[in-house]
């Protein structure tokens, strides 16, 4: 068995790894909770969203955090256009949107392939790193800090606006029911339209989470992030922001432990037998209610 | 066809109203009038429409045909065209016959957002959900638990009350006594009554009780498969000898 600081530092890893995956998940949720529809772009947006950092920089803006906002925009900018273009014409039809969605995440990854020659590319620091010790050789960065400050005051910030602000209930409750809320006299469309936006914002600031974290991006780096959202959506059960959160921190760290067991070709073996297993057990995942939509009312 | 409704001052007035899902048409030449005051019965037999009729008066599905007006006591609005939130806002509020309650909420958040969305102003929420809680304590014991646990009855009651904190001028009523006990079931309808009568609520009420339902309605329309068949009084349509037509065929 390995030293338990190197342990204790894989596992600070994974929380921080695992942080990024919550908001990813969480930004399926909320649009697969509002419009009944799978977002397949989102990997894309959370590239776009790192991307656009890039640009940012491209474009003379040095400095990391308004580089950063301009990223986050991009990313909203992108989610609105897909909501627009791509989801909002096909009515909400199940397998369309699950294939134009799709079909818009390619495209997105070959414009920005296009536009960069496809190599992965450097991604600036928000500050120099330096290492604090805390226990004998265990050391944290304050980019590592600042990760997991950052994923789980965002997490901790969304669960917030979904039960007590205005906007954020409108969310829940046509997530519940859409006729139900019109019913209360909430503009369904516009709180879809929210949905999408929040989401894409989400994916944003997980692409360049992500981006920091590992020192650079590539036009193809939502792909894998995208699906292990989608695992985690499946493992919690749709419909739980809670959920997605506890899950994707328990994925996060298994993912350090077996790439500390077994190498880093174990880390992605965890997210889908872990899905598979659970499926077995419990079809609508781990916190899945049945009968959660409001179709009929 | 006998009708005591006025035609004038009407708080609802619906003519030539047809709702289709696609080539199927679900109800046609449907007219119908609600006055001041009034507790409005629409009968009929399963898949007569009447469901359908009710929800595209909520706006939940636009009508193919018709107008619908509606006096909200001070102005009067055409609602064709209008979208279920617009047509909340003027002060109708449907309770559905399914799904009435929203499951992973409390009882309490429930009843807020009934008013949130459409009075805006929180403490008059907050002071119209005080007093729902009152007429309905057995809201008031369960208020932080989630509505998705309560009983068939008690859901029914919490989906009454949070279409009441809007303090709404026309309450649509879609089969209020689904999956209630006979005991239950008089509580709501007397409880239904009085708010009609303190309140100055009026209803339509589409119900399969039909004993009931013509007991506390003023009128009532009857409807067969798609369209109207015949309307009147309540006590007169209760002894009329079209009644057990409509249900069971002439």
């Amino acid at each position: 068995m390995p030293p338990i600081d190197y342990m204790v530092e894989q596992a600070l890893i994974g929380v921080s790894t695992g942080a990024i995956y919550a908001i990813i998940a969480i930004g399926y949720n909320l649009v697969f909770g509002v419009m009944n529809v799978l977002n397949l772009t989102h990997g894309a947006i959370l590239m776009v969203g790192s991307f656009g950092v890039l640009l940012a920089y491209h474009l003379g803006m040095e400095n990391f955090w308004l580089a950063a906002v301009f990223g986050v925009a991009l990313a909203l900018v992108t989610g609105i256009l897909v909501e627009r273009l791509v989801v909002r014409p096909l009515k909400g039809n199940w397998w369309n949107t699950k294939v134009a969605t799709l079909g818009a995440a390619i495209f997105l990854e070959n414009l920005v392939t296009r536009i960069t020659e496809g190599r992965p590319m450097p991604f600036p620091r928000p500050f120099q790193a330096t290492y604090f010790p805390i226990v004998g050789t265990l050391e944290i960065s304050n980019v590592q800090i600042f990760l997991i400050v950052c994923s789980l005051g965002i997490m901790a910030g969304m669960m917030w606006f979904l039960r007590s602000t205005s906007a954020g209930k409108a969310i829940r409750v046509v997530a519940q029911s859409p006729d139900l809320a019109q019913c209360v006299g909430i503009n369904v469309r516009q709180v879809m339209v929210l949905g999408f936006a929040v989401s894409a914002v989400l994916a944003g600031i997980a692409g360049i989470l992500n981006a920091v974290t590992f020192g650079s991006t590539y036009p193809f780096v939502g792909q894998l992030l995208g699906l292990k959202g989608l695992v985690i959506l499946i493992v919690a059960g749709i419909g739980n922001v809670r959920g997605c959160l506890v899950v994707a921190l328990v994925l996060g760290v298994l993912e350090s432990f077996a790439v500390v067991a077994g190498g880093s070709a174990y880390r992605d073996l965890v997210a889908y037998t872990g899905m598979v297993l659970v499926l077995l057990w419990r079809p609508l995942g781990l916190f899945g209610e049945e009968g959660r939509t409001g179709k009929e009312i | 066809m006998p009708t005591s409704a006025p035609d004038s001052g009407s708080v609802l007035s619906v003519a030539g109203l047809e709702v289709r899902y696609g080539s199927v048409i679900a109800a046609t030449d449907i007219s119908l009038e609600i006055a001041p005051g009034e507790i409005v019965a629409l009968l009929g037999p399963n898949g007569a429409g009447k469901t359908s009729v009710m929800k595209a008066l909520a706006g939940l599905i636009e009508p193919a045909r018709g107008t619908i007006d509606f006096f909200d006591g001070n102005r009067r609005h055409s609602l064709n065209g209008l979208r279920g939130f617009e047509i909340a806002r003027l002060g109708i509020a449907l309770v559905p016959a399914l799904h009435v309650v929203l499951p992973r909420m409390t009882v309490a958040e429930n009843l807020e957002v009934g008013g949130r969305y459409l009075l805006g102003d929180m403490q008059t929420v907050r002071r119209n959900v005080a007093e729902l809680l009152q007429k309905f304590p057995i809201l008031d014991e369960r208020k932080h638990q989630f509505a998705g646990l309560l009983s068939g009855g008690e859901q029914r009651q919490l989906a009454i009350a949070r279409a009441l904190v809007s303090r709404p001028r026309l309450m649509l009523l879609d089969e209020p006594s689904v999956g209630l006990a006979p005991k239950t079931l008089s509580e709501i309808f007397s409880l239904l009554k009085r708010i009609n009568k303190e309140d100055k609520v009026e209803m339509l009420m589409v119900e399969q009780n039909v004993n009931k339902a013509l007991e506390i309605s003023d009128r009532a329309y009857v409807m067969r498969v798609g369209a109207m068949d015949f309307s009147g009084p309540s006590g007169e349509v209760a002894r009329s000898d079209r009644l057990p037509d409509a249900y069971l065929g002439s």
